[in-house]
C-alpha cells in the first residue's frame, strides 16, 4: 500500500507533522486524577487512583509507593474485528514498559506503603496508542497531585515508503517499514521508553529521534495547557485572598519545610535529583 | 504575582525546601501543580492528598478496637492509631472523633492523641486544600457558618468536617458552596448574603 | 532478597573502582557455547550457554492457517517460559510480564529482519506452515534475552521442513529451510553512570535500566528499553554503534 503521495501522507500531513490533538484533565469524578486525549482519531482515557492502600498487602513497599499500570484496548476500539475483553500478551508488555516510564518520574518516597495505580483505556485506537496512553496518564498523575520530577511525553515515528515520518496512524503502523515509540522527560531529554521494530539504518534512527524530540515539545505544551486550564480558577482564588489581605500560604496550606527526606540512594542513579 | 507551575518546572536556583517541590542539580523544581510567587519564592501546592503532619487537628472515624488502642481512618492514604495510653475514652467502631496528630513516623505511621468524641451530628468531606479557606482568617468563615446555621462546626485539617445543630444540611451546603466558589471574588460577603437568604427560606 | 541487596552494594563498590565483580571488561561477553539439534523431536533446536546462563529453544513446524491480513504467508510465533528451575525468583504459572517481554523482544528482532521467508511457507489456499519457537530458560545468571535470541536464531536456521502430501503432514524429509538473515541481539545494563555489556545476574539486580538492540549488517531491527532508569539520547546512539561493532564477534556462533 502506498503511503506517501506527492510528499503528503494519506491523511494529508507532511512528514514532520503531528495529528490534531485535544487534551483535557480532570474529566472523571471518582478518580483522584484523570486525563482524556483525542489524538487524531484516537480516543484515550487515563485515570489515577492513589496514593492508596496497597492491595494485596504483600506488594507493599515500606519505603516507597508501588507504581502499577494497566494498559488495555477496549473490545470496540478497532475499526475491524471485535477484540477480546481483558489483557493479551501485547497489552501486558505495554503495561510493563508504560509502568517503567512512570516509575522513573514519580517521587515514590513521598508516599511509603501506598500504591499509585494508573489505568489507561484505549476507547478508540488509530495508531500509536501506547504513546497517547502515556500522555493521558501523565495528565492524570499531575491532576491527582502525585509528586513527579517531570511530565513524560511520548511520540511515535516510523519509516513509510522509505522515508522517516513522525506520529504514525494505523495504516502507517501496519504497512510501513518500521515503527518506533519513545517517551522522554521533557526537561532532561532522558529516554524513558524506547521500542522499535522494522529496518532502520543508523542515520534513519537519528532522523526519527530528531522528529520525535521536535514533536515532543509541541505535545508537552498541550499537556501543560490542559493542566493549567484545570487550575486557572484556583489562581483567582489566590488573588482574591491576596486582595482580602491574606497571604496565599495562610489560605491554602502550609509552605513549611517538608519532613526530612531519605538520603537519595546512589543506586538510583538519579544523577543528583533528590527528594525535598 | 503568582503563576501556575507544573511538575518539573525550575522555580529557583536556590534550595527552597518547600512542600511540593524537589531538589534538583540546578536548584528547586516543582513536584506538583501549584502556584509559585517568584518575588518571595513561595510555592503553594494546588493539589495533593492529605499528608498527615504532627500538630494537625483532624476529624476521623474509629475503625477497630485493638489491644494497644483504637485504629482510626483519617481519610488519607495512611491509617492512624489512637493508643490506649493517649486517652481515657472508651470508643467503638463508627464513632467520630476530633483528635490531634501527635506523631508521624518516617514510614508514615500516624499516632493520634487528645481526642474528643463528636456525638450525633453529620460528617462531610471537603478538599484538604480548601480547609484554611473554609476556616477563614481568625476563624471568620467558620464563625459565619456557625452563626448562620445554628450549628457547631468542626473542620479537620484532613478535610473531614462534622456539623451538629439546628440546620445541619444548611451547614454542609454552605461548606460545599465554599469549596465550589472559593475562586470567585467576594466570597465572604457572598456567603453572608447566601446564609441570610437561606435562613429566611426555611 | 537480602543477598540481592548485598550483591548490589558489592557490584556498585566494584564499579566505582572501574571493575566488574566477575573481572570482565565493561564490553566483554561471557564465554558462549551454542549447540544445535539437541532435541530430536523438534524440527529445530538449540541450546546456548552464555556464561552460566542457559537457554534452550525448541521449534515445531505445524499446519496452520494464515493471519487474516497476510493470507499468503506462513506464521511465526515465539513463546517463552521462565522455568522455576532456572531461578529462585521464577514462580510457576502462566507467563508473566517478563516472560512475555522476552518472547516479544526476541520475536521482533527475527521478524523485522525477515529472517524467515514467510511466503515460502504457504502450502495452498487455506493452509500454511506455522513455525512455533518456544524459549525455555533453564538457568538464569543474567541476560536471558541475548542467550534466548541467539538460541532462537540458531534453532530456526535450517529447520527440518515437513511436507504436506495427501492431506498428511510428513515429517521425515530431507528439506531444510535456511535463514535469509541472522539478526544478533545485544543487551546492555545501566548501573549508576556505568554501562555494562551482557549483565550477569548480580548486575541485573543492581541495574536501573536495560537496553536491547538487534542488528544486521546495515539495519537496526529491534530496540527495547526497560527498567525504571533512563538513558540519554547519546547513550542510546553509542550503544547502537557498539552493537554494530560487536556483531561479527557473535555471528561466529551462528
Amino acid at each position: 500500500m502506498q503511503l506517501i503521495f506527492d510528499g503528503k501522507r494519506i491523511d494529508g500531513r507532511s512528514l514532520d507533522e503531528l495529528r490534531e490533538v485535544k487534551m483535557w484533565a480532570g474529566i472523571l469524578n471518582k478518580a483522584d486524577g484523570s486525563g482524556y486525549i483525542e489524538w487524531g482519531k484516537n480516543k484515550v482515557i487515563a485515570a489515577v487512583y492513589g496514593p492508596r492502600e496497597v492491595i494485596p498487602r504483600h506488594e507493599t513497599d515500606p519505603y516507597k509507593a508501588v507504581v502499577r499500570a494497566r494498559y488495555l484496548m477496549a473490545p470496540f476500539s478497532s475499526l475491524e474485528e471485535h477484540g477480546r475483553q481483558g489483557p493479551n500478551r501485547r497489552s501486558i508488555e505495554i503495561s510493563k514498559v508504560v509502568r517503567e516510564v512512570f516509575e522513573n518520574v514519580i517521587i515514590a518516597e513521598s508516599y511509603p506503603k501506598t500504591a499509585i495505580d494508573i489505568f489507561i483505556e484505549i476507547l478508540e485506537g488509530h495508531g500509536s496508542t501506547r504513546c497517547v496512553g502515556i500522555n493521558a496518564a501523565s495528565l492524570a498523575l499531575v491532576a491527582a497531585g502525585i509528586p513527579l520530577r517531570d511530565i513524560p511525553v511520548a511520540i511515535s515515528a516510523g519509516k513509510i515508503d522509505g522515508v522517516i515520518a513522525v506520529d504514525m496512524i494505523k495504516e502507517e503502523d501496519n504497512f510501513g517499514q518500521s515503527d518506533m515509540a519513545m517517551a522522554v522527560a521533557p526537561n532532561s531529554g532522558d529516554v524513558l521508553l524506547l521500542q522499535m521494530d522494522g529496518k532502520l539504518t543508523r542515520e534513519e534512527v537519528a532522523r526519527a529521534f530528531d522528529l520525535i524530540y521536535g514533536a515532543a515539545k509541541e505535545a508537552y505544551a498541550k499537556q501543560v495547557a490542559a493542566l493549567k486550564a484545570l487550575y486557572a480558577p484556583q489562581k483567582e482564588e489566590i488573588e482574591e485572598a491576596e486582595r482580602e489581605g491574606e497571604r496565599p500560604e495562610e489560605t491554602f496550606g502550609r509552605s513549611e519545610p517538608s519532613p526530612p527526606a531519605p538520603a537519595p540512594s546512589e543506586a538510583e542513579g538519579a544523577g543528583g535529583f533528590g527528594y525535598a | 504575582m503568582a503563576r501556575i507551575v507544573v511538575p518539573g518546572e525550575l522555580l529557583s536556583q536556590k534550595q527552597l525546601r518547600a512542600r511540593g517541590t524537589y531538589s534538583s542539580r540546578d536548584g528547586t523544581r516543582s513536584a506538583v501543580i501549584g502556584l509559585y510567587n517568584e518575588t518571595d519564592e513561595k510555592f503553594v501546592p494546588l493539589k495533593g492528598s492529605y499528608i498527615p503532619m504532627a500538630g494537625d487537628r483532624i476529624v476521623s472515624v474509629v475503625t477497630e478496637e485493638k489491644v494497644i488502642g483504637y485504629g482510626a481512618d483519617i481519610f488519607s492514604p495512611y491509617k492512624a492509631l489512637l493508643p490506649s495510653r493517649m486517652t481515657r475514652l472508651r470508643l467503638s467502631p463508627g464513632e467520630v472523633i476530633e483528635a490531634e496528630i501527635v506523631e508521624v513516623s518516617e514510614v508514615k505511621d500516624v499516632i493520634l492523641g487528645r481526642p474528643r468524641t463528636l456525638k450525633e451530628g453529620r460528617v462531610a468531606f471537603i478538599s484538604p486544600m480548601k480547609v484554611p479557606r473554609a476556616i477563614g482568617k481568625q476563624n471568620s468563615m467558620l464563625q459565619l457558618i456557625q452563626t448562620g446555621t445554628g450549628c457547631e462546626v468542626v473542620i479537620g485539617r484532613n478535610g473531614v468536617v462534622w456539623v451538629k445543630g439546628q440546620r445541619e444540611q444548611l451547614a454542609i451546603d454552605a461548606l460545599m458552596k465554599i469549596e465550589r466558589e472559593a475562586h470567585i471574588a467576594g466570597l465572604t460577603d457572598r456567603m453572608q448574603a447566601w446564609l441570610a437568604e437561606q435562613s429566611g427560606k426555611r | 532478597m537480602i543477598t540481592d541487596e548485598l550483591r548490589r552494594d558489592t557490584v556498585l563498590g566494584f564499579l566505582k573502582e572501574g571493575k566488574r565483580l566477575s573481572g570482565r571488561a565493561f564490553d566483554e561477553y561471557r564465554p558462549i557455547v551454542v549447540e544445535k539439534d539437541v532435541i530430536t523431536s523438534a524440527e529445530g533446536s538449540a541450546r546456548v550457554r552464555l556464561g552460566n546462563t542457559q537457554a534452550l529453544v525448541g521449534v515445531k513446524v505445524d499446519l496452520s492457517t494464515p493471519f487474516r491480513d497476510k493470507p499468503d504467508e506462513g506464521t511465526l510465533t515465539v513463546g517463552a517460559s521462565l522455568l522455576p528451575l532456572a531461578s529462585p525468583t521464577f514462580e510457576p504459572g502462566p507467563p508473566d510480564e517478563n516472560a512475555i517481554e522476552l518472547a516479544r523482544v526476541v520475536d521482533r528482532g527475527i521478524r523485522s529482519a525477515e529472517a524467515i521467508d514467510l511466503k515460502a511457507l504457504k502450502i495452498d489456499e487455506e493452509r500454511v506452515w506455522g513455525i512455533f519457537a518456544d524459549i525455555y530458560a533453564l538457568d538464569h545468571d543474567g541476560n536471558l534475552i541475548d542467550a534466548s535470541a541467539l538460541a532462537t536464531v540458531a534453532a530456526l536456521d535450517n529447520l527440518k521442513m515437513p511436507k504436506y502430501v495427501d492431506e498428511q503432514v510428513v515429517r521425515e524429509t530431507a528439506m531444510t529451510l535456511p535463514l535469509r538473515e541472522k539478526p544478533v541481539t545485544f543487551t546492555f545494563a545501566k548501573i549508576g553512570d556505568s554501562i555494562l555489556f551482557d549483565p550477569d545476574y548480580a548486575e541485573e539486580v543492581a541495574m536501573e535500566a536495560r537496553f536491547t538492540v538487534a542488528v544486521g549488517d546495515e539495519y537496526v531491527y529491534a530496540m527495547q528499553k526497560a527498567g525504571r532508569g533512563s538513558f540519554t539520547r547519546k547513550e542510546i546512539t553509542d550503544l547502537i554503534d557498539a552493537a554494530f561493532a560487536k556483531r561479527k564477534e557473535l555471528l561466529r556462533y551462528l
